[in-house]
């Protein structure tokens, strides 16, 4: 233990004062790093500041982006931190040239005792110092120096030698997961002959501190920026068991080319912010902005937050990087779980799936004699991936508190494992192009198009929708079995009898169709509130307000190119002109089933018929039946033309549209 | 070796005092559970708290705030010990089968110089580390360490 501290800590030093030599550029090595007691330092910072001036330092954008400088709304700027401490001048806030003042004449104040030397601002602004010290050229002999333990210790744990932004993928059967994260990973050096160790890496992670259980309450914070949001620091290996394990969420990891004196300058950052908070705000300052905003300090030629739209999604900071050519050195993927043991099975043949079907039911169900070890050594390999997979939920429990039944079931298949005392083969998985987040269309969409129906004449047609994908977007980066969408509206203009009007405003609409496979029955399942629009004799076009919720089944084949799904739903509308609605009320309740047919054809066309027939009981009229059939074409990444069809009761339409993701 | 030396004293600009603070490690409250969520609040809130990244969890990991007692990811035999423990569920598969991620990490927090060893080695002590199913995490990071120190061959330096 002590001999490897020692020299993980000359190895730690030398790597890092490597860095920092590089970015004190004009550092002397003839520097004496022994401070005395009140030198002539004054006139020397006096004479920065005046230089620092002169050259209007502080319009510097390697400045603003240190202080999270934002041009305000009616001129000037204001930084985004809301910790007081953060800034060094009293205005500092609204004033990055006080600001920058105020930093060189604090940074060198009386060096104060190593015990206290965290409070000192040459130990809480590292990335200030190394930014400053580089573009003022310090002479380092005519100022003070203050020996840092703390930062010096947290140096040495990072260890940075590289940087990677996580992302933790979609999996809607977990809809904690709706709309992915991401965080930054700082990789350690790696040692010699062994592959780096990334589970012992550091992640940095930007989240809202909580301070209610209220959902209220909560919601409501969250959107006013009531909350405040730290940067942690965290093992990586806890990341992985939460979303890979836990939440069965495949991560993508995407290492980015930054030299070391950036990648320390990114570490010194993230320790002076570890000392303040941003208000969060869940649509737009959130995880994903203010990780760039970190990482951004790297060098000013970076763009990574002017390509974040609002609202600020997850996916769009993957996105980002690749605005910067040359920024993503590489892509790595961590399949979740449940990718695993589909992946693991996928490569079994099928008697020996049937085995693993076997032991799931039986974990001492008896392997034939004639099975060879290779062969056994497979089925077990893949018999663990899937109770890992199915007890997932175990793994948040204490020790004690874990369930008899699964914990027996896991023990027997891994006595049994072990006792062949042979090595499994690494696993590896090629991650999916077809899902690489970067990939995917942008947030927000606009629909333009027009259409006729027999009824009502020719119409054209405008939609928007917030965020984020439904089944027949284009399928590239998203995941196949889940549709998430946020205030889709349109509105429709009829040409022949001059109007318009409101087609349809969700709030939410969701929609998870998870298949049924042999060894998983996944619940599928859809919610949506809002106001939509009826074409039938009890509801002739009236906009009502509606809700739905329903639960079911999805069958796939071919890789889930083909999927089927149906549910049960129970609907309600109000608030609209109804007539045979409940109780002669303008009330309508109906269950019924929704289902829905989804082909993708290669990677660019989406065909999607859907039916949904509802039965009203004691209302008029008794049963409804409605359809409708999307096909999507995507052509390039942002754009797409669909055709579509309506069939209602009392409204049938044809149309086209032209899709814009932005 | 005198550009390290150079290196150094340039690195001693900031550093001063004794750096390696001793850890205090301990994998008792360090579960994913403790460390993810609010143990009373209700599985709404937990979503709706994911969703929108809000961290109800405990405020175990800050930035500056140095080391915390679950962070099993500095090397030595405590640290090697509470990442097998912590990682339980994934450690027990990997010395199932023999080899894993998890196995290459254990190896370089204990020093040991060949992790391949050390999967054949922690495989075939597959039932004295896990004897049944009730042994506590703390006892699985514990019956690692022990297996790693018993094989001399493994020459593992990090251990005490």
């Amino acid at each position: 233990m002590k001999r490897r501290s020692t020299s993980g800590l000359q190895r730690g030093l030398f790597a890092w004062s490597a860095a920092f030599l590089l970015a004190l550029g004009a550092f002397r090595a003839s520097a004496s790093p022994a401070a005395s007691k009140s030198p002539p330092f004054a006139a020397y910072v006096d004479e920065l500041v005046q230089r620092a001036t002169e050259r209007g330092l502080w319009r510097d954008e390697g400045w603003l982006r240190l202080g999270h400088y934002r041009p305000g709304l009616f001129g000037g700027y204001e930084s985004e931190v809301d910790g007081a401490a953060f800034f060094l001048a009293g205005d500092g806030k609204t004033n990055p040239r006080a600001e920058l003042e105020a930093s060189l004449r604090s940074l060198f104040t009386d060096p104060v005792p190593p015990e206290q030397s965290k409070q000192h601002p040459f130990c809480r602004f590292p990335a200030r110092l190394l930014w400053l010290s580089k573009q003022l050229e310090f002479d380092w002999s005519r100022l003070p120096q203050q020996p840092c333990s703390d930062f010096a210790e947290y140096l040495e744990r990072l260890e940075p030698a590289s940087l990677t932004l996580v992302f933790s993928s979609y999996y809607l059967n977990n809809p904690a997961s709706a709309f992915g994260h991401t965080f930054l990973r700082v990789n350690k050096r790696s040692r010699g002959a062994e592959d780096r160790q990334a589970l012992l890496d550091y992640a940095i992670d930007f989240s809202a501190t909580v301070d209610t259980t209220n959902a209220l309450v909560y919601a409501a914070k969250g959107l006013l920026g009531m909350f405040p949001g730290v940067y942690r620091r965290i093992p990586y290996f806890y990341k992985v068991r939460e979303y890979n394990d836990y939440e069965s969420r495949d991560i993508w990891e995407y290492e980015l080319d930054l030299s070391p004196a950036e990648v320390v300058m990114v570490s010194a950052h993230i320790w002076e912010l570890g000392n303040t908070y941003f208000d969060y705000y869940y649509l737009d300052e959130n995880c994903s902005y203010h990780i760039l905003g970190a990482l951004e300090v790297a060098r000013p030629d970076l763009a990574l937050i002017e390509h974040v739209n609002w609202p600020a999604i997850p996916a769009d900071t993957i996105r980002a990087l690749y605005h910067n050519p040359g920024l993503v050195r590489s892509v790595h993927y961590r399949p979740s779980a449940r990718t695993s043991f589909t992946e693991r099975l996928a490569r079994l043949d099928p008697d020996e799936v049937d085995l693993v079907a076997a032991l799931m039911g039986d974990p001492e169900a008896p392997l034939p004699d004639t099975l060879s070890d290779e062969r056994r050594v497979r089925v077990l390999d893949a018999a663990l991936d899937v109770a890992d997979s199915r007890f997932a939920s175990e793994l948040v429990k204490e020790d004690r508190n874990r369930d008899v039944e699964s914990s027996r079931v896991q023990q027997t298949l891994l006595e049994r494992r072990a006792r062949i005392l042979m090595q499994s083969e690494m696993f590896e998985i090629e991650p999916p192009p077809r899902l690489a987040p970067h990939l995917g269309h942008d947030t927000r969409r606009l629909g333009l198009g027009s259409g006729w129906s027999p009824e009502r004449g020719a119409y054209h047609q405008l939609g928007f929708r917030l965020a984020l994908h439904d089944l027949a977007d284009p399928p590239r980066g998203y995941p196949e079995a889940a549709q998430i969408e946020f205030m889709p509206m349109s509105f429709r203009y009829f040409v022949e009898d001059p109007r318009l009007w409101l087609e349809e405003w969700n709030l939410v609409r969701v929609l998870s169709v998870s298949p049924w496979t042999r060894f998983e029955l996944p619940l599928s399942w859809t919610v949506r509130a809002g106001w939509d629009r009826y074409y039938d004799r009890g509801c002739r076009g009236c906009l009502a307000t509606t809700g739905e919720v329903g639960g079911g089944f999805t069958l796939a084949a071919f890789d889930q190119a083909l999927s089927w799904y149906a549910l049960g739903v129970t609907e309600v509308a109000a608030l609209a002109p109804i007539r045979g609605g409940i109780a002669g009320l303008p009330l309508r309740a109906g269950i019924g089933v929704h289902s829905g047919l989804r082909l993708r054809l290669g990677e660019d066309f989406v065909l999607l018929p859907e039916a949904r027939f509802s039965w009203l009981p004691e209302q008029d009229p008794r049963t409804l039946l409605r359809a409708h059939g999307t096909l999507r074409y995507q052509y390039v990444r942002n754009f797409a033309f669909e055709l579509n069809a309506s069939l209602d009761p009392e409204e049938r339409r044809v149309g086209a549209a032209s899709l814009l993701y932005f | 070796m005198k550009s390290k030396v150079i290196l150094l004293s340039l690195a001693g600009l900031m550093v001063s005092g004794p750096l390696m603070a001793q850890p205090k490690y301990g994998a008792a409250g360090c579960g994913l559970g403790s460390i993810l969520f609010e143990p009373n609040s209700g599985t709404f809130m937990q979503i709706l708290a994911a969703t929108t990244n809000g961290s109800s969890g405990n405020q175990t990991f800050g930035i500056t705030s140095g080391t915390s007692n679950c962070d099993a990811s500095g090397g030595g035999e405590e640290s090697a010990a509470n990442f097998a423990a912590t990682n339980r569920v994934a450690m027990s598969k990997d010395i199932a089968r023999g080899q894993g991620e998890t196995i290459q990490s254990v190896a370089e927090l204990a020093g040991c110089q060949d992790s391949a060893a050390v999967g054949v080695s922690l495989q075939k002590n597959f039932s004295s580390i896990f004897p049944n199913a009730s042994v506590s995490d703390q006892e699985v990071g514990a019956g690692v360490i022990r297996v790693l120190k018993s094989d001399a061959s493994l020459s593992c330096t990090n251990l005490g």
